[in-house]
């Protein structure tokens, strides 16, 4: 039987995204620079203890008029792993996706939050 | 006599590894995940894509993080300048930073426009982290179909 030669994939380059992180009492807030990505083509996972996100950047659409004469902006293919702690509180993790930055917030559980005991 | 039409497959993808070398070194410090602030401050700038037809020119700009108010975008002696500052976050009491690898500052990148951009019809608009700027071209400078009489 005859192999069909498989389609070459687009090759997308794989880029780490770069983050910020920060802390609080409350949460831990991750913030993951992803520009000219679409919402639907963002996933987060939660795969045991490790987070794990990534995103494709697509062929940009250039309307049909134009011609391209300069080019930088490639397609991607963003991925970034991180492994949360014991304090996290895996099932209320919340994300949003705004001006190309990936927003995700790691509340941690109650039980881990720093409480105050009055002294009787 | 016709030559039977022959495609020629390269071994490897030939263009396609040399954008991936020019595309690794392009995102060397991002690929190596932590980036380190102290040789990168103050030395990024957006990446550009530059489309062009025959009514206007379009540019393109990763400009991720930003607030809209914070981008400035110029025409000034046929040279487009985007400008912008990228504002650093600061600790706070309550408020610790784990990590901090997003670059912060302020940058700019500047292109030569042909000269038949008409700098007062520039619009731009800013939309998941991209800035997209349409540059009309000159009524008098599009091309025109010229019907000449042949006698």
């Amino acid at each position: 039987m005859l192999q069909q030669p498989q389609k070459q994939k687009e090759q997308a380059a794989v880029v780490i995204p770069p983050v910020n992180i920060h802390e609080t009492d409350r949460e831990v807030t991750l913030e993951a620079e992803m520009a000219g990505v679409l919402k639907d083509d963002i996933s987060i996972e939660l795969k045991n203890d490790e987070l794990v996100i990534s995103a494709h950047r697509r062929e940009p659409e250039i309307p049909k008029e134009y011609r391209v004469v300069h080019r930088e902006r490639y397609p991607v293919e963003y991925h970034r792993a991180f492994v949360l702690g014991a304090e996290a509180s895996k099932e209320t993790i919340s994300a949003d996706y705004k001006n190309g930055i990936l927003t995700v917030r790691i509340p941690k559980s109650e039980e881990t939050k720093p409480r105050k005991i009055a002294i009787s | 006599m016709t030559l039977p039409i022959k495609y020629w497959h390269a071994p490897f993808d030939v263009v396609g590894l040399k954008d991936q070398i020019d595309r690794l070194f392009d995102g060397f410090p991002g690929l190596l995940g932590d980036r380190d602030p102290g040789i990168m401050e103050g030395i990024w700038s957006p990446a550009i894509d530059i489309y062009d037809s025959k009514d206007s020119l379009l540019i393109r700009a990763d400009v991720p993080g930003m607030a809209k108010d914070d981008i400035d975008v110029t025409v000034h002696n046929n040279v487009l300048t985007v400008r912008g500052e990228k504002k650093k976050e600061t600790e706070t009491k309550g408020k610790c930073f784990i990590r901090q690898e997003r670059f912060s500052g302020s940058f700019n990148r500047s292109v030569s426009l042909p000269s038949d951009v008409d700098a007062s019809k520039v619009s731009a608009a800013y939309k998941d982290g991209v800035l997209e700027i349409v540059l009309p071209k000159r009524e008098e400078a599009k091309p025109k179909q010229i019907k000449i009489d042949i006698k």
